[in-house]
């Protein structure tokens, strides 16, 4: 009988610190908070991608963005043969430059970007409460972190590539540490870590935008495959008005 | 006429030496011209049960479906309906069944592809899948649910056997990662390049997995008896379907997966139908068949003018040495005309002959070739000749073609000889014998 009281004693405690459905929103919409910029970003990145079996590939790409108005674009800088590839978003869509036949072809949010296990969202601002309905789990020990357990379904009329992601968020610092990847039947198809952030002031947004230094893409399909992103000279300065075009992803090409 | 041919076919056997290196020449085209379009025949015949086996029927009615401007699914709707307007349209068809297209990764423990995947029904389809040769496992345990059936060179680069699960992934038409376990129920033997491009899944999976209903599908596929009235049948599907009220795409005779971006950029939303045959959806495989046209053409001049210039050459001498024989054919009466019909007859009989000799022994030889079931250990050589094992197929036209045309340019190689010989003078003619 004792047990059993200490059973039922420990539930109400567990359920007393767990979140609630507003809780775990405000969570959610402060991780995204965290890392909007509300103006224009410019990065240097490296992917280095991992195939079973196969050599390393690392390219080097410009990121650059404007929030406000949800524009996004690739430009791929090395090496040579991948030199003046690039991805541009406008509104809902992706673009995929070709330098070599000149030709532009419309892809979606699935697109592997540069062929690696990277999608535009690993590179773009976080919509993680826009897109998605969280639900508290409970809370883990992630390593040395103490960490927020959630999982997100896509919410309905709202295209995702994977409609289930489980998250688990620093406590402290409220920045991802590891996210998974589902697929429609609940299969498990990536899992992401979030080992270093990086602070940077924002002049558009007048605080702080926290952004990942470092993602570490681990393919749970096809294992062995790996995608390391390492995001560098991140700047927050304005970008000049008209360069979220096709003419000037063609014009970088040459 | 008949006197003519006398002459002609004991002269021939008097200058048996000239008719014998002649001759031969002529069969040995022949032979090399029959095996060659029999191979092309092959290929055709192939690239056809590949085709209507793996991809289409010999008429199909298929066509895409877009929920916003910018997208293209390769879905059609109101699939009871289209099927049942293809049986009254079509009420000679074989067979009529559906497939659903879908497209994705398979995913092995020890590697992955990524590949168009047929959904099928194998109950209703037995007749057709009886072309696909099974190297392990069971086609119809694909009536049941979470079943793949694959070729063995895809079952190689699996690393998979019978028995194994693999995960199937595929976007949905919503664009979203959907994947299923499925196990490989069985492996059949591969039927040349296009079946690098294939393997099944259940109908009902392929829906689940595109999250599609019950009443839509990829394509109605229509078998007919004699696929030689494909065109016919075809115009009068598309009539019929535009007569029931459904939007058409305009022809295009190239495979659904080149539509894509077409369809895509286009301005309609909703359902679009369209009409295609079995060549239209392995036409970027047609290069095969037009470079073996033009090679076989090609050759066919280069080897026909050396053996007409051959026979020229060998009516010279023949003239030459007839000239006493042509002398006293003109002295006893026989007309210049005559003579030209004469020595046009000749090379005539001699061609034929040989062309008819040709063509029984290249036929011969192909059935022998293929009675030995050659395999093909070249991967290139495969791709180009789409199938594993060296098949040649007659084809009765094209015999005939080459018939006619090996007669017809050797006998007009004998039109300026015998007209030479038509002009020579019965005196001087006669002043030749010893």
């Amino acid at each position: 009988m004792n047990h059993f009281f200490v059973v039922i004693l420990f539930l109400m405690a567990a359920n007393l610190y767990a979140l609630t459905e507003a809780e775990t929103s405000a969570i959610i919409k402060t991780v995204d908070d965290l890392q909007r910029n509300s103006g224009d970003y410019t990065s240097l990145c490296y992917i280095k991608d991992t195939e079973k079996g196969k050599e390393p590939r690392l390219n080097q790409a410009l990121v650059y963005r404007r929030d406000t108005d949800n524009k996004f674009m690739i430009l791929f800088t090395k090496p040579k043969e991948d030199a003046g590839k690039g991805y541009l978003k406008i509104d809902k869509n992706l673009w995929n430059y070709e330098p070599s036949t000149g030709k532009w072809d419309r892809k979606t949010e699935r697109e592997r970007i540069g062929g690696t296990n990277s999608r535009r969202g690993d590179f773009d601002e976080s919509k993680l409460s826009e897109e998605f309905t969280a639900v508290y789990d409970g809370d883990e020990k992630l390593g040395d972190y103490d960490a927020y357990k959630f999982t997100l379904a896509g919410k309905n009329g709202v295209d995702v590539p994977y409609p289930v992601l489980k998250l688990w968020v620093d406590k402290a610092s409220k920045n991802i540490l590891k996210r998974e990847e589902y697929s429609l039947s609940k299969k498990l198809m990536r899992t992401s870590f979030y080992p270093k952030w990086m602070k940077k002031f924002s002049p558009s947004k007048k605080s702080d935008v926290w952004i990942p230094e470092e993602i570490r893409i681990f393919d749970e399909l096809e294992k062995g495959n790996t995608t390391i992103i390492l995001i560098k000279e991140v700047d927050l300065n304005t970008l000049p008005e008209n360069m979220f075009t096709k003419a000037w992803v063609e014009s970088k090409s040459k | 006429m008949g006197i003519f041919f006398t002459i002609g076919f004991r002269s021939l056997i008097k200058h048996k030496t000239h008719s014998l290196i002649l001759g031969s020449a002529i069969i040995s085209v022949t032979i090399l011209l029959i095996i060659i379009t029999n191979v092309t025949s092959g290929i055709q015949d192939t690239m056809m049960k590949g085709s209507t086996t793996l991809f289409s029927g010999h008429v199909n009615i298929t066509g895409f479906f877009k929920t916003s401007t910018s997208s293209a699914a390769p879905v059609i709707t109101d699939l009871a309906r289209l099927r049942k307007l293809a049986r009254e349209i079509v009420p000679e068809a074989t067979f009529i069944v559906d497939r659903v297209n879908g497209f994705g990764k398979i995913i092995s423990d020890q590697s992955s592809m990524q590949i168009p995947m047929m959904g099928i029904d194998v109950e209703e389809e037995a007749p057709i899948l009886k072309d696909l040769s099974v190297a392990a496992g069971n086609i119809s345990d694909l009536s049941k649910k979470n079943g793949l059936i694959i070729f063995e060179a895809q079952a190689k680069k699996l690393k998979v056997a019978v028995g194994d699960r693999v995960t199937v992934s595929m976007p949905t038409y919503r664009n979203m990662y959907n994947t299923m376990d499925v196990n490989v129920v069985a492996i059949v033997r591969d039927m040349g390049y296009l079946s690098n491009f294939s393997a099944f899944l259940n109908k009902d999976d392929i829906r689940e997995l595109y999250q599609m209903k019950e009443d839509s599908s990829g394509r109605v596929m229509i078998f007919l008896p004699n696929y030689k009235t494909v065109a016919a049948v075809e115009s009068r599907v598309r009539s019929g379907i535009e007569k029931a009220g459904f939007r058409l795409m305009d022809k295009d005779p190239q495979p659904f997966f080149m539509k894509f971006d077409k369809v895509a950029a286009e301005g309609w939303t909703g359902q679009k139908i369209d009409i295609t045959n079995w060549e239209d959806e392995v036409s970027i495989m047609k290069w095969i068949i037009t470079l073996f046209n033009v090679l076989t053409g090609m050759l066919t001049m280069i080897l026909l003018t050396i053996v007409s210039l051959g026979l020229m050459n060998m009516l010279w001498i023949t003239i030459k040495e007839r000239t006493g024989e042509i002398g006293t054919m003109r002295a006893i009466g026989m007309q210049r005309r005559s003579l030209v019909i004469l020595f046009i007859i000749e090379p005539f009989i001699l061609s034929s002959l040989s062309t008819i000799i040709g063509i029984v022994i290249g036929l011969l030889i192909s059935a022998g070739l293929n009675a030995m079931h050659i395999i093909i250990a070249d991967s290139a050589l495969r791709t180009f000749l789409m199938s594993d094992t060296l098949l040649l197929s007659t084809s009765f036209s094209q015999i005939i073609i080459t018939f006619i045309a090996i007669t017809t340019f050797t006998t007009v190689g004998a039109i300026i000889p015998a007209w030479r010989a038509g002009k020579l003078s019965p005196v001087i003619a006669m002043s030749t014998i010893d």
